[in-house]
């Protein structure tokens, strides 16, 4: 033992003493977590996913984990994960925050990048501000909508929304540059396909997501706030960070000032990240556990530790007076009913437009599960897969994945948007029991909608133009589109034989490529629309199906 | 005092802007007034104009390009088509291809190979939807080691998703295996081709990618069911270089194949006759519409070979399809086979 | 433009001054963590269950209860006004025994000329114009019970000779059977044969025995071919050459044929008539009637010059001249009688040739064509 202990210190002894830090392992744990976040985010993809844990980060998020179970009640697949992440708070504080959280990294570094203020004024933006106190309040009132089955926390959730924004507005933008890049290396005569490396989506055509522009200015927004105040998100509003604060309220670890050293020279607020004042009595809930006061301070007169802590230099819970609680719980218990009542879920008024990825469950519960973090839209190999917008299922499915036919199909043998799916809003089905094959073949066929012909705009039907595309797409066998053959005189005189496409609803399953495919694009006269969907009894259209084969 | 306070700046020296400062920027503001008006108003076909009186100058203007002719001399006589029947698939696709004079004769060393299979629909190889991936790999191998192309490149533009069109096929693993290149579509991988006498698509957006650079040419089709046009064969493979919305052509299905046989003339076409799919086409899915033809083809025929896979694969007895008669007419092969070809069991 | 800095200008500073010694194992322990996790992220690739990301196919070889659709038949068009009522039936051409109680007309009897006959028959139309193809008749019927179709076609060649050629073509080595007077063979779903001027087709969409029954019936309607003078001139005048050989050298109906041009592949020799003479598959004995003695004397000459490209010119004398093939050994046999050209060819050896020329020379010289 004392012979390693001596060779260490020889191999160390080249190294700056001042070379082993937390601060700098600080920051490599926070790039490693950030590359493996951006890295998740490019492995979602058809051909590249194998079995990444690709949702990792959002299964340890301890909100994530502890909003579902008080709106389902029960813990899915991986997000028990989210209990180390307690555990460490619990150790350490919001270590989550400065070490590992890839939305607060982002915050940091652009916050650090551009700040050009003087020293006075750095150290005046990092004293505490009596509105952090919002973040709880949003929190409180989250998990209240939550355990009323109303869950929302996906709109504010800093991983969630680093997932969608990276998803749905950053990958398309970063596609279409390399794409550019492309064109000009291939337009200078070299090959160009080294490029798709780069790509999220690599091996198709650009994808695109509707209503990504708001999820785009949000995600920006938040961004630039950083220039305004450090860590705006982080020590404002993000609710994720609000939970976190209460459990670190009671951690073993903390930053202790020994005031007998201490100076009052308040050159450890310089670089405080969490607005946690350890200058004076330090703010346990505040605090990110960066470290950066510590080697701020001259006077070494700042530590994190658990033992020696003073007990009187300490604030440890979050500025939170009951009267916030009851008015913020208050809050809550209105908000979910409000959305609910909206309109656009179990009743007379559910939207032809709402059908969701196979493996979904049914609206209600979905709602419950469903998170917004749009890994699932991600996944998506044909960018079926959309952001829900206020059309689709109201304000309380913002987000929300939705199949948009008029730009893809739901792929036959694909089942990645319910592997992905870290909540078990789209539960995890295989191939086979989305195809209802073999041990699934009495269950019959995931249903997302049915498949109906406006014969007022479909070519063969209305215009005696012979067309059937969908028939030929369908993917079912056998086929769920048949035609009525007959033979006619069209309008010019000519002989044609029109192949007349109806549906068999029997046998549809709702995937969309007819409508995908339809050459009448733009308001396709083949179109599925939800009713009929397995996830749901409500929903049901066939009394019973016509063949045994294909039990709805 | 008094003077002082009227003119309380009166020992106040400014400095004066000068005589040829102003005539400095006078010029160069006119410099720049006179090459804006130059650009803004000059005819059209001076240099640098910009001017644009009928608004269609600014329009985009695709600048369309034309395929080269892929097709290289069969061996002298009548033969054409090239029938392996019988025994692995190796030895069949080995049979059909000695029939024709050898893959040797087509293929030159060092030349970069272009395989379009059909990997429309992500189905398994079994079901008879796309090109059976041992066919892409034998060949693949073949071209590599025996006729030592330089580079062997497996192309197509899936109606599904192309990644997993490739992966769930398994052709995209037996192509790579066998050492070829993968080229997936993508926005910048189209570009306009003008194809001459062709009536639907005379100029439309084409895969162009893999096809930079390439020598050779080879189509490896499945014998395929097809509701609209009766079947899908060697000709009918060609669709899956189309790019833009092709699916309007199912409104002239057979114009838009006998189009197809004079956009492209490849090197050799392959007819996968190992599993037929034989109803239910073109997108299968159940084995039992699936037949074990025990068959493959290589010919530089694409109508005959069409004809005689229609007759003999899919096993249709009457007419053929329209668009095989439309093709003879637009000079790319004979609909009659009898004669053209040679049968090796 | 105000210039300011964009980016933090401010140089890191360390202001502590020492660094405890747990906090360089802390850092050392942390490091390891981290690594563990990229080793753990790593190790993670291959670990999911590759076929619940396709459908394993032997689930799709599982037996399964088959689905079986109900495909409504073609729905014909009917031109406005053209009834299809039972009793008033027009069946052009057609003799109305084709209809019987289980197959009925679909849809009116539809006609094409020599002008639209690509509509219906785009490949093979050349072929039927070139025999002096005048009219199509086009019938479909239709079993009531399991809605099989019959197709028939029915083309009228304009003379025997057409029909004959027609036929020909279709028939090329099939035995060929006579049933009065209608020559026939049965396919695989239907029939084909030919009656006087009349050539037809009628092919079924499946093979059972109903379709059959149904083809063996044709053939006696269609006996009733011309016959009836139903349209006029069904009763068509005998061309010479046909009646010849029939009547006078007494050849069965299907043992004759005709060729309307390109005979022996020479694009001047047009319009002969064909026989079998029984002694071999290929050896046939040939005759063609030209206008006059003349333009039989020149397509004798030019028939001489071509042939003796290939053959080897045997023995003449002024009424015959015999070749023999270079490389197959046959022979080839020609001779003139005033008008008429006749001969034989394919014929395995020199046995036979004096006798049938002598038959045919006997016949021409009874009827007369001297000249």
């Amino acid at each position: 033992m004392k012979g390693l202990r001596a060779s260490l210190a020889r191999r160390l002894e080249g190294v700056p003493r001042n070379w082993l830090r937390l601060t700098r392992v600080r920051v490599a744990s926070q790039v490693l977590f950030f590359v493996l976040f951006v890295l998740a985010c490019w492995a979602t993809w058809t051909s590249r996913l194998g079995g990444y844990p690709v949702s990792g980060l959002l299964e340890l998020d301890p909100l994530v984990m502890l909003s579902t179970v008080l709106a389902t009640g029960y813990v899915y697949k991986a997000l028990g994960w989210a209990l180390i992440v307690v555990a460490l708070t619990f150790l350490f504080g919001r270590v989550f925050c400065n070490w590992i959280c890839p939305y607060g990294t982002l915050h940091q570094f652009v916050g650090w990048l551009f700040d050009t203020r003087s020293a006075p004024r750095r150290i005046a933006q990092n004293r505490y501000h009596p509105l952090q106190f919002v973040k709880y309040s949003i929190l409180i009132v989250f998990l209240v909508m939550a355990a009323l089955g109303a869950l929302q926390i996906g709109l504010l959730d800093p991983i969630v929304m680093m997932y969608r924004g990276l998803s749905t507005f950053v990958a398309p933008i970063a596609d279409s540059t390399v794409d550019r890049v492309g064109a000009v290396v291939e337009g200078a005569g070299a090959g160009a396909a080294f490029l798709d490396a780069l790509k999220f989506s690599p091996g198709v055509e650009s994808r695109i997501f509707v209503g990504s522009f708001w999820i785009g200015v949000i995600f920006l927004a938040f961004v630039l706030a950083n220039l305004w105040k450090p860590r705006f998100f982080c020590r404002f509003v993000c609710p994720l960070g609000a939970l976190l604060g209460a459990i670190a309220s009671k951690s073993v670890f903390r930053i202790n000032r020994i005031v007998d050293k201490c100076t009052d020279c308040n050159l450890c607020l310089t670089r405080c990240e969490g607005a946690s004042d350890p200058q004076s009595l330090v703010r346990q809930a505040e605090c990110f556990s960066c470290m950066n006061c510590i080697d701020d301070c001259p006077e070494d007169a700042l530590e994190f530790t658990a033992f020696r802590q003073d007990r009187k230099q300490v604030v440890p819970y979050p500025d939170l007076s009951r009267r916030k609680v009851v008015f913020a719980g208050a809050i809550g218990l209105a908000a979910a009913p409000m959305m609910r009542n909206n309109g656009r879920v179990n009743d007379a008024n559910f939207s032809a437009a709402m059908i969701r990825p196979p493996g979904s469950v049914a609206e209600n519960e979905f709602l419950e599960r469903c998170i917004k973090c749009d890994q699932c839209i991600n996944v998506c190999p044909t960018n079926v897969l959309q952001p829900a917008t206020l059309k689709e299922g109201g304000i309380e499915a913002v987000w929300t994945p939705v199949m948009n036919f008029r730009i893809a199909h739901c792929q036959l043998k694909c089942n990645l948007c319910s592997e992905v799916c870290p909540t078990g809003a789209i539960r995890r089905i295989s191939v086979a029991e989305k195809l209802g094959e073999g041990p699934y073949a009495k269950q019959g066929p995931v249903r997302l909608g049915t498949a109906f012909i406006d014969t007022s705009r479909c070519l063969p039907w209305a215009n005696q133009i012979p067309c059937v595309v969908c028939e030929e797409v369908c993917p079912v066998a056998p086929k769920a589109i048949q035609t009525h053959d007959e033979e006619t005189r069209d309008v010019f005189g000519q002989m044609v034989v029109l192949n007349k496409p109806f549906i068999v609803p029997d046998l549809c399953i709702g995937c969309g490529i007819c409508e995908a495919e339809c050459p009448v694009q733009d308001q396709p006269a083949v179109y599925v629309t939800a009713v009929g969907e397995s996830r749901s009894a409500e929903r049901k259209l066939l009394l019973r199906s016509r063949t045994p084969a294909r039990p709805i | 005092m008094a003077e002082r306070k009227r003119y309380p700046h009166a020992d106040y020296r400014g400095e004066r802007v000068t005589r040829r400062e102003v005539l400095r920027r006078t010029l160069a503001l006119g410099t720049l007034t006179g090459a804006g008006l130059y650009l803004a108003y000059a005819p059209e076909d001076y240099p640098l104009s910009l001017r644009d009186t009928s608004g269609l100058r600014g329009l985009p203007q695709p600048v369309p390009f034309t395929l080269p002719d892929y097709r290289v001399a069969p061996p002298p006589g009548p033969v054409r088509v090239g029938i392996g029947r019988g025994g692995e698939t190796r030895a069949m696709l080995m049979k059909s291809l000695d029939a024709i004079g050898g893959l040797t004769r087509y293929v030159q060393p060092g030349e970069v190979v272009l395989i379009k299979p059909n990997v429309a629909f992500d189905r398994s190889p079994n079901l008879g939807a796309t090109t059976n991936p041992e066919i892409i790999d034998i060949l693949v191998r073949l071209l590599l080691v025996d006729a030592r192309a330089g580079e062997v490149r497996v192309a197509d533009n899936p109606i599904e998703s192309p990644a997993d069109c490739f992966a769930k096929s398994g052709i995209g693993a037996a192509a790579e295996q066998a050492g070829a290149r993968v080229y997936l579509p993508d926005p910048n991988a189209f570009e306009v081709l003008h194809t001459p006498g062709a009536k639907l698509i005379e100029h439309w957006p084409f895969f162009r990618r893999p096809f930079r650079n390439v020598d050779k040419v080879i189509g490896i089709a499945p014998v395929k069911d097809h509701n609209l046009c009766h079947a899908s064969l060697g000709i009918k493979n060609w669709y899956g270089l189309l790019g833009g919305r092709r699916n309007q052509f199912h409104q002239d299905i057979h114009e838009i194949v006998s189009d197809l046989s004079i956009m492209i003339r490849p090197t050799l076409t392959i007819l996968d006759g190992t599993r037929v799919l034989m109803a239910n086409g073109p997108t299968g899915g159940d084995p039992s519409n699936v037949r074990d033809g025990q068959t493959i083809l290589s010919g530089v025929d694409p109508v005959a070979m069409d004809a005689w896979a229609f007759e003999h694969l899919l096993e249709r007895h009457g007419r053929l399809p329209e668009y095989l008669y439309s093709a003879e007419h637009k000079g790319s092969g004979k609909v009659d086979y009898r004669g053209l070809t040679k049968e090796v069991v | 433009m105000h210039r300011s800095a964009v980016f933090n200008t401010r140089r890191s500073r360390l202001y502590r001054r020492q660094v405890p010694k747990a906090e360089h194992w802390s850092v050392a322990a942390i490091a390891v963590v981290l690594a563990a996790l990229v080793y753990w992220v790593v190790a993670q690739r291959e670990r999911f269950d590759a076929s619940e990301r396709d459908l394993p196919i032997e689930l799709l070889y599982q037996e399964r209860p088959e689905i079986t659709l109900y495909n409504r038949p073609l729905q014909r068009w009917a031109e406005p006004g053209e009834l299809r009522l039972a009793g008033e039936f027009d069946f052009g051409n057609f003799p109305p025994a084709v209809r019987d109680a289980a197959w009925q007309p679909v849809a009116p009897v539809r006609r094409f000329s020599a002008d639209n006959l690509y509509q219906k028959i785009n490949g093979e139309a050349e072929k039927f114009i070139k025999q002096g193809f005048v009219r199509l008749d086009y019938l479909l019927l239709r079993a009531a019970p399991d809605g099989t179709e019959f197709a028939l076609e029915l083309f009228d060649q304009g003379d025997l000779g057409g029909s004959l050629g027609v036929f020909a073509e279709h028939a090329s080595g099939r035995e060929v059977d006579e049933r009065d007077g209608v020559s026939f063979f049965l396919t695989a779903a239907g029939v084909i044969g030919r009656k006087g001027q009349y050539f037809f087709r009628a092919a079924a969409d499946r093979q059972d025995e109903a379709v059959s029954a149904k083809a063996a019936q044709l053939v006696i309607a269609f006996a009733a071919l011309g016959g009836d003078a139903g349209t006029g001139n069904g009763a068509a005048e005998v061309p010479e050459g046909f009646a010849l050989l029939r009547d006078g050298l007494g050849f069965g109906e299907a043992a004759i044929q005709f060729q309307e041009s390109n005979v022996f592949q020479y694009d001047f020799a047009e319009r002969f008539w064909f026989a079998d003479p029984g002694i071999d598959a290929n050896a046939r004995l040939f005759l063609h009637v030209a206008s006059d003695a003349d333009a039989a004397r020149a397509l004798l000459d030019a028939l001489l010059e071509e042939q003796a490209y290939e053959y080897q010119r045997l023995d003449e004398d002024q009424e015959r001249v015999v070749f023999r093939h270079e490389f197959l050994n046959t022979y080839f046999v020609v001779a003139r009688a005033g008008r008429y050209l006749y001969g034989l060819d394919n014929m395995p050896s020199e046995a036979g040739i004096e006798e049938w020329l002598a038959r045919v020379r006997e016949q021409l010289a009874e009827a007369g064509g001297d000249g």
